[in-house]
C-alpha cells in the first residue's frame, strides 16, 4: 500500500473510531429506528382498530318518518339498518318538513324545525311524497336526510343510512325493472370493471408515494450530523489546524470525510429499512400480511435504496459542502432547515404520467431519484426510465462530489480570510433590497388578496397604489441614504434620453404579440383547468368603461409594479449584484408575485426585458412606458382590436435604439472614470 | 557546507492581508523578513493582532502569502508545503485533539499521515510514549485526560517524525503554573537536539529565559530583531520590558 | 421554591434580558416569528397551484380507449343502429362518424377536455383484451363487448397505473349516465312514469351544524398536531440558545455572578423562552386562521358556494390552552438544557425529547380517542384532544380544567426538576460528561 492509501485508510479510520464511539449518536441512528418503527405502527394500528370497533358497536339513534313508504321497502330499510349495526330508532312526525324545498338553499325555519325533530338523535330521516306532482304513483317518495357534520357519531349514523338506502334501492329498482321490462335495459350498457391489478404492485405504488419523502427526511437527518461531526465538529474541536500542517493534501482529507458520510448514512438507511420491514414482518402495517408479499417487499425495499444510492452521494455531497463553512456546530444546523426544506420539494409525488413530465424529472436532481424509488418500489424497476434516472443522478452527484476536494482550503477553513462573511458583508444592499421585496410580496399576496376578493376593482387599485407603491419608496428610501443619493436618482425617475423611451415603446407591439404565442405554447404543456380562464377571474375587471381599463390595467401596475421592483429592488441588487444576476432575480420575484403558475413564465420574462431596459438605459421611465404600452395593448386586444402582425418588427430598431442608448451610456461612464483619475493624479 | 549556513526558516517580505467583514481590508503582515539558523530558538514578540499567528500560519504553510517569500530548510512554501511540512512541526494554542480517540491512536494516526513507515512508527511512538512519561495512560480516550496530559499528547504528536523546525504559537496561553514550566523546559530541551525552534509569545519572561533571538513584531512589521543584548544596546533599557515599549512605542528601527 | 414577591420582579427581569438577546439571534427569529408567519399562506399557495396543475394536466389528457369485440361483431361496432352505438357514443361523447378510429384525424386536445378516443377496434375475447393491455402501445382500458344481448360489457384496465386508473374514472360515469338513460327511454316507449322504476328516491341531505363549526370541524383533524409542532419548534432553538449557548458565548459565567438565587435566574429563563413559544403558538393560530379565511374569501369571491366560515371563537377557546401549552413546553425543554455545555450537547438532549412530544401529538391526531377524564392527565396527548374537541365545539368544562391544571402541574414540576438539576451541578455532580476540549478544562 502506498503512502497515500494508508494516509486515507488512516483518516477514513480516525473518522469512523470519533463516530462510532459516539454512544448515544450510534443509539439515536441506528438502535432508535429498530425500537420506533415497530412502536409507532403498532400504537398507531391500535388506535385504528379501537377507534373503529368503537365506531362500529355505537349505537345510533336515528328519528325516522318512514310512513310514505311501501311495506316492502319500510322493512327492508329497517333490516338493512340494523345489519349495519346496532341501532335505536324513534317514529316521528316530520310532515311539517316535507313542505320546505329540497332543492333551494334551507331556510331558519326549516333548520329551527329539523333540529327541534332531530332532538337527541344522531340522523333525522323523512320520507315525503312531492306533492307537487299530479297522481302518487308518478313520482316515488323522496328520502331526505338532516345531520351535524360537526358530530362523529352523527356522520357515522349517515354512512350506515347512506349504507342502508343504497341496498334498498339498488333491489327495489331490481324488482321492479324486472316487473315493468323484464330486464333492464341498462345492463347491457354497464360495463363491470375488470381491474387487472396486481396488489403487490398497487401496495407498491401506494407505498411510493411517500417512500420518497421519508427517505430524504432519513438521508438528511443522518447524513447531517455525520457531515457536521466531520467538517464543522474538526473545527470546533481544534484539531482542524493540526490536520492541515500534515504533509498530506487537503482534498484528501474532505475526500476521506465524505466517504465516512456516504458510509455512514447508507448504513443508517438500512437500518431504518431494516426496523420498517421487520415492522412488516410482525404483520403490524395493514396490507402487507402475508410473508410471501413481505419478502417481496423486501427484495423491492432493498432495490429502491440501492436506486436511491446517487441521491445519496449528492445529498451528502452537498451538506459536506454546506457544514464545511460552518465555524461551529450551530452554524452548521443554521443552514439545514432551508436545504432541508430545499430537499423536500423534489420528492412530491409527480402528477400524472405523460411521457414529458416523467422524462424531464428523471434528469432533474433528486427528483429523478425520487421517481426511480417510485417504479422499483411498484415493480418496474429494471426499465429505461428508471436506467436514465440512476445515470443522471450519478452526473449530478460527480457535479458536487468533484468540488468536496477544495473544501479544507487553509484560507477558508480559519477564522481569518473568509471570502463568505465578507461577500456577505458587501452585499448588505441586496440583501436589503431583498427582505424589503420579500415582505411586500408576502403583503400583496395576503393583504392585496384579501382586498381583490372583498372588491376586485377597488382592491386592485388599493393594492398597486397603498401597499406596492409605499413599499416601494420606503424601500428605495434607505438605499438612497446609504449611497448618499436622492430617492429619485436611486428610483431611477431621472432624466431620460428620449432614444432610451423611444426604444422601449417600440418594443410593446412584438412583446404583445409574444405574449400570445407565449401562451399558447404554454397551454399545451401546462393547459388550465376548466373554467379558470381569465374572464372568470377577472370578472368586473371586464366591465368597466375603457379609460378605467386603461388606468387600472395598464397605466398602475406600470407605475406602481415598476417602482418595486425595476426601482426599489433593482437599485439595491445593482449595487452587488452584475447583470444578469440581478435580471433574474427581478425577473424571478416579479413572476412570483402574480401568484399564479400560469402567469409565472409570461410576467417573468417581461420582467426580465423590463429590468434590461432599465440597466440599459440607466433610468426607470423606458420601463414604465414599456410596462404601461404592454398592458394597454393587452386590454386593447381584449376589447377586440387586433395588433397587427407586422408591427412585431418595430422590436428591432427598437433594440437598435436601446443598445445605442447603452454604448452613450457607457462611454459616459468611461469618460467619468478618465476625469475622476486625471484630478485624482 | 552549505546545508550548515542555510538559514532554517527565511522569510522575504511576507505579506498578508484579507478581508474582515467589519473592518474593511486589513494588512495582517506587512512585509517580515527573518532568518532563524538550525539550533536557534527565537522569540517572536508582540501585542494581539500583531500579527503572530498570521506569519506563524505562513511559515506553516497554512495560510498562503499575499506577497513574499517563504523558505523552511530551503524549500519554499508555496512551491511545495507537502515537502515542507515534513520537515515542520506545528503547535498552537488552540489545537485540540479527537477527543474520542486515545492518546497512542492519535499518535499513530499521525504517523502514519507523515508517512512514516509501519514498523518505524510503532517504535518511535514506543519511544515518545517513554519520553513523556504517557504509557499510564496512553490507552484511555482524549477526552478523560488532564490539560497537561493532553499537552503532552500534543507536543509528541508535534514531534512525531523528528522535525528540524519546531513552530509554537504562543504555546503557554491558557496553562496553568507547572504546564507552562512543563513547556519552557521542552523547548529548552529543543537546544540540545539542534532542533529550530519559533515561538510566538506577549509573556517577555518566557522570551528573556529562552530565546537565543527576538524579533518584536508590531502592526505586520518587524520593528526589532536580536539578541537580547543588541537589543539593550539598541534601546538603552535593561528590562525587556522597557525595551519592547521604546521599540513599539518609539517607532521602527531595524 | 418559593417565589417571593420581590424575586419576581428579578425573575421579569432576567427573562426581559434574555428575551432582548434571544431576539437578535436568527435562528430564534426564523422559527418563532417568521415560520409561523409565512408557512400558511405559502403551503396554500402552493397547494392551490399544484391542485390546479394537476386538475388542469388530467382534463387535457386524453384517454385511449380499445375496444373488443367478438370477431362476428367487429364489423358492427359502432355502426348505427348496433347495440355498441349507444355506449360508444356514451363513452366518447361525441356523434358517432367521429370516434371511429382513424389515426390520420389530428387530435385536439387543447380544447378537447376529458376528452376519450378510440384507437382501434379488435376481434377477440377476454383473453385477447388482456393480452392487448400488456402490449407496447397499449390503450389506456379496452371495453370488451359482450356477445349475445344481454351479455356484461366489461372495462379492463389496470388501476395501478394512473392512465388506466384516469379511463376508468372517466369511463365508468358515462357508462352508467348511459345505462340510466336507456331505462328512462324503455319507460317512455312502454308509457311508464320512470318514476315508477324506483321505490325511493335520494333527496339528499342537510348540515344542521352552523358554518363557522365546519370549518373548525375539518381544521381539527390537523390542527392540534400543527400547533404542537409549531410551539415545540418555536421553543426548541430559544430554550439551547438560553442556556447552552451562553455557555458557549462565556456569557453563562456573568449572570451568575449577579447577587441573585441560581434558581431565580432559571427560572427568568424559563419565563423568557416561554414567552417565545408563546409568541409562536400565536403566531401561528393567527396565520392559520388568516390563511384559512384569505383562502375561504378567495373561493366565496370565485363563485363557489362554500358554506364555512372562519371559526374565530374555536380559536379564541383554544388560546388560553395554547399559551399554557406553550409555558408547559418551555419549562420541559429547559430542564434538559439547562444541563447542556455546548450547543451541540443541547441538541443532542433535546432531539429524543422531541419524540416525546411529537408522539402524542401524532396519536392524538387519530380519530376515536376521545378526551376523558383520564386522558385529561396525560401531559401533551391531553392538549391535542382538548384542541381537537373545542374545535369541534364540545362542552366540557371539567375535562379542560382538568387539562389546564394538569399542564399547569407538569410545567411547574419541570421548573422544580431544572432547579434541582442545577443545584445538582452546584455540587459538582456532571451528568452529562461531553466536556469541551479547549485548554480550560472544568
Amino acid at each position: 500500500m502506498s503512502a497515500r492509501s494508508r494516509s486515507f485508510a488512516s483518516l477514513v479510520r480516525v473518522e469512523c473510531l470519533s463516530i462510532v464511539r459516539d454512544r448515544r449518536a450510534m443509539f439515536a441512528a441506528f438502535v432508535l429506528p429498530l425500537v420506533l418503527f415497530p412502536l409507532l405502527f403498532w400504537i398507531s394500528g391500535f388506535l385504528e382498530r379501537s377507534g373503529k370497533e368503537r365506531m362500529e358497536s355505537m349505537v345510533i339513534r336515528y328519528a325516522l318518518d318512514v310512513r310514505a313508504l311501501d311495506e316492502v321497502s319500510r322493512t327492508e330499510l329497517l333490516t338493512a339498518l340494523r345489519e349495519e349495526g346496532p341501532i335505536d330508532e324513534r317514529m316521528v312526525d316530520a310532515t311539517l318538513l316535507c313542505g320546505f324545498d329540497p332543492d333551494s338553499a334551507a331556510t331558519p325555519s326549516e333548520h329551527e324545525q329539523a333540529t327541534a325533530l332531530l332532538g337527541e338523535a344522531e340522523l333525522l330521516v323523512s320520507v315525503c311524497t312531492d306533492p307537487s306532482q299530479a297522481s302518487a304513483s308518478e313520482t316515488a317518495p323522496r328520502v331526505r336526510r338532516w345531520l351535524r357534520s360537526t358530530d362523529e357519531a352523527s356522520l357515522e349514523a349517515d354512512r350506515r343510512f347512506t349504507q342502508a338506502l343504497d341496498k334498498v334501492r339498488l333491489s327495489a329498482r331490481t324488482r321492479r325493472l324486472t316487473e315493468l321490462f323484464g330486464t333492464d335495459p341498462g345492463a347491457v350498457v354497464l360495463a363491470k370493471a375488470a381491474d387487472q391489478a396486481d396488489p403487490t404492485t398497487a401496495r407498491g405504488r401506494k407505498f411510493g408515494l411517500w417512500a420518497p419523502l421519508i427517505l430524504i427526511f432519513t438521508l438528511v437527518g443522518s447524513a447531517s450530523w455525520v457531515a457536521l461531526a466531520a467538517f464543522a465538529g474538526e473545527r470546533e474541536q481544534g484539531t482542524l489546524e493540526t490536520l492541515l500542517v500534515q504533509p498530506i493534501d487537503g482534498r484528501l482529507i474532505a475526500q476521506a470525510k465524505y466517504v465516512v458520510v456516504v458510509v455512514v448514512t447508507l448504513a443508517s438507511l438500512s437500518v431504518n429499512a431494516l426496523g420498517f420491514l421487520a415492522t412488516a414482518g410482525l404483520g403490524l402495517i395493514s396490507g402487507m400480511d402475508s410473508a410471501g408479499s413481505a419478502a417481496l417487499a423486501a427484495g423491492r425495499v432493498f432495490a429502491a435504496i440501492g436506486v436511491y444510492v446517487p441521491c445519496v452521494l449528492l445529498v451528502c455531497a452537498v451538506l459536506c459542502l454546506i457544514t464545511a463553512r460552518a465555524k461551529t456546530f450551530r452554524e452548521g444546523q443554521n443552514l439545514l432547515l432551508p436545504i432541508m426544506l430545499v430537499l423536500l420539494l423534489p420528492m412530491v409525488p409527480l402528477p400524472g404520467r405523460d411521457p414529458l413530465l416523467l422524462w424531464s424529472a428523471a434528469c432533474t436532481p433528486l427528483a429523478g431519484s425520487a421517481l426511480a424509488v417510485r417504479e422499483t418500489l411498484a415493480g418496474s424497476g429494471l426499465s429505461w426510465l428508471v436506467a436514465t434516472a440512476c445515470a443522471a443522478q450519478l452526473a449530478w452527484a460527480w457535479l458536487f462530489v468533484r468540488r468536496v476536494g477544495r473544501l479544507l482550503d487553509g484560507e477558508r477553513a480559519l477564522a481569518a480570510g473568509d471570502e463568505e462573511r465578507e461577500a456577505a458583508a458587501r452585499a448588505v444592499q441586496s440583501r436589503r433590497a431583498l427582505r424589503w421585496t420579500m415582505g411586500a410580496i408576502f403583503a400583496l399576496y395576503v393583504v392585496g388578496g384579501a382586498l381583490q376578493a372583498w372588491n376586485l376593482v377597488l382592491g386592485l387599485a388599493l393594492t398597486l397604489w397603498g401597499i406596492a407603491l409605499p413599499l416601494a419608496l420606503l424601500s428605495a428610501r434607505g438605499t438612497a441614504r446609504r449611497a448618499r443619493e436622492s430617492l429619485g436618482q436611486t428610483l431611477g425617475l431621472t432624466r431620460v434620453a428620449p432614444l432610451a423611451l423611444l426604444g422601449a415603446l417600440l418594443l410593446a407591439p412584438a412583446l404583445a404579440l409574444g405574449a400570445g404565442e407565449l401562451f399558447a405554447l404554454q397551454q399545451r404543456i401546462l393547459p388550465l383547468p376548466d373554467g379558470y380562464n381569465a374572464e372568470s377571474m377577472l370578472g368586473a375587471l371586464l366591465t368597466l368603461p375603457l379609460w378605467a381599463k386603461l388606468f387600472l390595467i395598464a397605466i398602475t401596475p406600470a407605475i406602481c409594479e415598476e417602482l418595486l421592483f425595476r426601482g426599489a429592488l433593482l437599485s439595491g441588487l445593482r449595487r452587488d449584484h452584475g447583470w444578469w444576476r440581478t435580471t433574474l432575480i427581478v425577473a424571478v420575484l416579479f413572476g412570483l408575485v402574480h401568484a399564479s403558475i400560469y402567469r409565472f413564465l409570461p410576467t417573468g420574462l417581461l420582467g426580465a426585458i423590463l429590468a434590461m431596459t432599465t440597466l440599459s438605459s440607466r433610468s426607470l421611465w423606458p420601463a414604465i412606458a414599456l410596462h404601461a404600452a404592454y398592458n394597454g395593448l393587452l386590454v386593447m386586444q381584449g376589447e377586440g382590436w387586433t395588433v397587427p402582425a407586422a408591427s412585431a418588427w418595430l422590436a428591432l430598431p427598437g433594440l437598435a435604439l436601446l443598445a445605442l442608448q447603452l454604448r452613450l451610456v457607457q462611454t459616459q461612464d468611461q469618460e467619468h472614470h478618465a476625469n475622476e483619475a486625471q484630478q485624482r493624479a | 557546507m552549505e546545508a550548515t549556513n542555510r538559514p532554517a526558516i527565511e522569510a522575504i517580505g511576507l505579506k498578508k492581508s484579507y478581508h474582515d467583514p467589519k473592518r474593511g481590508r486589513v494588512d495582517a503582515v506587512r512585509g517580515i523578513n527573518l532568518r532563524i539558523m538550525p539550533g536557534e530558538i527565537f522569540g517572536l514578540l508582540g501585542q494581539n493582532g500583531a500579527g503572530k499567528t498570521s506569519t506563524l500560519r505562513m511559515l506553516a504553510t497554512i495560510l498562503p502569502p499575499s506577497e513574499g517569500t517563504a523558505r523552511i530548510d530551503g524549500i519554499d512554501v508555496v512551491q511545495d508545503p507537502i515537502e515542507v511540512r515534513r520537515r515542520l512541526g506545528f503547535l498552537s494554542g488552540s489545537t485540540g485533539l479527537y477527543p474520542r480517540l486515545t492518546p497512542r491512536e492519535t499518535l499513530q494516526h499521525f504517523g502514519v499521515l507523515h508517512g512514516i513507515a509501519p514498523e518505524r512508527l510503532a517504535a518511535r511512538i514506543d519511544e515518545l510514549l517513554g519520553v513523556f512519561d504517557m504509557r499510564p495512560w496512553a490507552d484511555g480516550r482524549c477526552e478523560a485526560l488532564s490539560t497537561g496530559q493532553r499537552q503532552k499528547v500534543s507536543i509528541a504528536r508535534a514531534l512525531l517524525h523528528d522535525p528540524a523546525v519546531l513552530i509554537l504559537d504562543e504555546p503557554t496561553t491558557g496553562l496553568d503554573v507547572l504546564a507552562t514550566s512543563a513547556m519552557i523546559e521542552f523547548i529548552e530541551s529543543r537546544r540540545a537536539a539542534g532542533t529550530c525552534v519559533l515561538f510566538s509569545t506577549h509573556v517577555l519572561s518566557e522570551a528573556e529565559r529562552l530565546c537565543d533571538r527576538i524579533g518584536i513584531i508590531h502592526q505586520g512589521q518587524v520593528l526589532a530583531c536580536g539578541t537580547k543584548e543588541e537589543l539593550r544596546a539598541q534601546t538603552g533599557a535593561t528590562w525587556l520590558e522597557d525595551v519592547f515599549k521604546r521599540i513599539v512605542l518609539g517607532g521602527a528601527t531595524a | 421554591m418559593n417565589i417571593q414577591p420581590t424575586s419576581f420582579r428579578v425573575v421579569l427581569r432576567i427573562a426581559w434580558m434574555e428575551l432582548l438577546s434571544s431576539v437578535r439571534d436568527r435562528m430564534t427569529v426564523l422559527y418563532a416569528i417568521v415560520l409561523p408567519l409565512v408557512l400558511y399562506p405559502v403551503l396554500l399557495f402552493v397547494a392551490v397551484q399544484v391542485y390546479l396543475l394537476v386538475r388542469g394536466r388530467e382534463q387535457h389528457t386524453e384517454v385511449r380507449l380499445g375496444v373488443m369485440a367478438p370477431s362476428d361483431q367487429v364489423q358492427q361496432v359502432g355502426t348505427r343502429g348496433s347495440p355498441t352505438e349507444g355506449i360508444l357514443q356514451a363513452v366518447c361523447m361525441r356523434a358517432p362518424d367521429e370516434w371511429i378510429p382513424d389515426s390520420t384525424a389530428p387530435t385536439d386536445t387543447a380544447t378537447n377536455v376529458e376528452a376519450v378516443r378510440i384507437v382501434e377496434v379488435r376481434s377477440g375475447a377476454r383473453e385477447e383484451a388482456l393480452a392487448w393491455l400488456s402490449q407496447t402501445d397499449a390503450p389506456d382500458a379496452v371495453l370488451l363487448v359482450g356477445t349475445a344481448p344481454g351479455a356484461q360489457t366489461e372495462l379492463v384496465y389496470d388501476s395501478t397505473t394512473e392512465r388506466g386508473d384516469l379511463a376508468a374514472r372517466r369511463i365508468q360515469p358515462r357508462l352508467a349516465t348511459q345505462a340510466e338513460n336507456l331505462r328512462l327511454v324503455t319507460a317512455q316507449r312502454n308509457n311508464v312514469p320512470p318514476a315508477r322504476m324506483d321505490a325511493v328516491a335520494d333527496g339528499g341531505r342537510r348540515d344542521l351544524s352552523p358554518n363557522e363549526s365546519k370549518a373548525a370541524f375539518l381544521m381539527s383533524f390537523l390542527l392540534p398536531m400543527l400547533l404542537v409542532f409549531m410551539t415545540l419548534s418555536g421553543a426548541f432553538y430559544p430554550a439551547i440558545d438560553v442556556t447552552a449557548g451562553e455557555r458557549e458565548r462565556g456569557t453563562h459565567d456573568t449572570t451568575l455572578l449577579l447577587p441573585v438565587d441560581r434558581a431565580t435566574v432559571l427560572q427568568g429563563k424559563i419565563l423568557a423562552v416561554a414567552a417565545l413559544a408563546m409568541t409562536a403558538t400565536l403566531l401561528n393560530v393567527l396565520a392559520l386562521g388568516l390563511s384559512v379565511g384569505h383562502l375561504l374569501t378567495m373561493l366565496k369571491g370565485g363563485g363557489a358556494s362554500l358554506d364555512f366560515d372562519v371559526p374565530w371563537t374555536a380559536f379564541a377557546a383554544i388560546t388560553p390552552l395554547a399559551l399554557l401549552f406553550a409555558f408547559f413546553v418551555a419549562a420541559s425543554l429547559m430542564v434538559f438544557a439547562s444541563r447542556a455545555k455546548t450547543f451541540k450537547e443541547g441538541q443532542a438532549a433535546l432531539g429524543p425529547l422531541q419524540m416525546l412530544f411529537y408522539l402524542p401529538a401524532m396519536a392524538g391526531a387519530m380519530p376515536g380517542l376521545v378526551l376523558t377524564k383520564t386522558l385529561a392527565c396525560v401531559p401533551v396527548l391531553n392538549v391535542v384532544l382538548a384542541f381537537r374537541d373545542l374545535l369541534k365545539g364540545r362542552w366540557a368544562p371539567v375535562e379542560y380544567s382538568l387539562v389546564a391544571i394538569s399542564l399547569l402541574v407538569f410545567a411547574l414540576l419541570a421548573v422544580r426538576g431544572a432547579t434541582w438539576f442545577l443545584q445538582r451541578e452546584q455540587e459538582g455532580r456532571p451528568l452529562f460528561a461531553f466536556a469541551s476540549f479547549g485548554r480550560k478544562s472544568a
